[in-house]
């Protein structure tokens, strides 16, 4: 995955195409966070129960929100073209941060499936299929993050 | 017809205020980020950025605080904007939360 070069507001990436199938395959994952994960506070305190409400009502409208988004803009092939070497993915800066949300959500998802290991208890864990999947998606979700935040400087 | 929120108060009886519509307006809470071994640092950094515009050496400051102290206070502020930045926080899936300042 590597930047090219943007044109006004958006942000074009050339992709291989296991590129394009692997971050089609992960995208279909969303969401994979349980409701749980989102506390308004450590804190019990007075109107503490009514923010938490806020929230998960937040959160449910940013799933539905986010799963049609992510999905209509693959659909059409707008984002996603293939090109002589490749693809090239096309971005605005607000669908860049909703891809953004969207990976880091099965990212921390899988973690959680995991049973949120500290670092170094990640090597350590079975080596069960489910749990080398939980992995390779992790690391698979940080690849395309890392590629979609350090996209400042074109090649 | 709106409530105007008029309490007859008399003796032996407490009144009960409206005490979120206070806090809601009050700089009372902190919105704070809270470290864990999932989130990755250059994905801290750019959400910082991205949710409350800073630059990036604020940002990165912000992101270390956390890693290294284990939380960090991004914002005093009033319930009600405490509360919409930890939403923005929360839907990139970071463990931020709001504290009432002590």
């Amino acid at each position: 995955m590597k930047r090219l070069e943007s044109l006004g507001e958006t942000l074009s990436f050339q992709i291989n195409l296991h590129e394009r199938f692997l971050l089609l395959k992960a995208l279909q994952r969303y969401p994979m966070l349980p409701r749980s994960h989102h506390r308004i506070s450590r804190t019990r305190s007075a109107g503490m129960e009514e923010a938490q409400i806020l929230l998960d009502e937040a959160i449910a409208d940013q799933r539905q929100t986010l799963k049609t988004r992510i999905a209509d803009f693959f659909k059409n092939g707008q984002c996603l073209k293939t090109g002589p070497e490749g693809c090239i993915l096309t971005l605005t800066m607000a669908q860049r941060e909703l891809l953004l949300q969207c990976l880091n959500d099965i990212r921390v998802g899988c973690w959680v499936e995991l049973g949120c290991p500290e670092e170094e208890a990640r090597k350590t864990i079975p080596q069960t299929e489910r749990n080398i999947k939980h992995l390779i998606m992790m690391d698979l979700c940080a690849y395309f993050q890392h590629g979609l935040i350090h996209s400042n400087a074109p090649e | 017809m709106a409530e105007t929120g008029t309490i007859n108060a008399q003796p032996g009886v407490v009144e009960k205020t409206n005490t979120r519509t206070e806090q809601k307006l009050e700089p009372g809470f902190l919105v704070i980020c809270w470290n864990d071994p999932v989130n990755l640092m250059n994905y801290v950094t750019h959400v910082f950025e991205a949710v409350f515009g800073w630059t990036r050496p604020k940002a990165e400051h912000h992101m270390l605080q956390v890693h290294h102290q284990g939380k960090s206070v991004l914002r005093r502020d009033s319930l009600e904007r405490a509360e919409y930045y930890v939403h923005q926080l929360q839907k990139y899936s970071l463990q931020a939360t709001l504290e009432p300042e002590e």
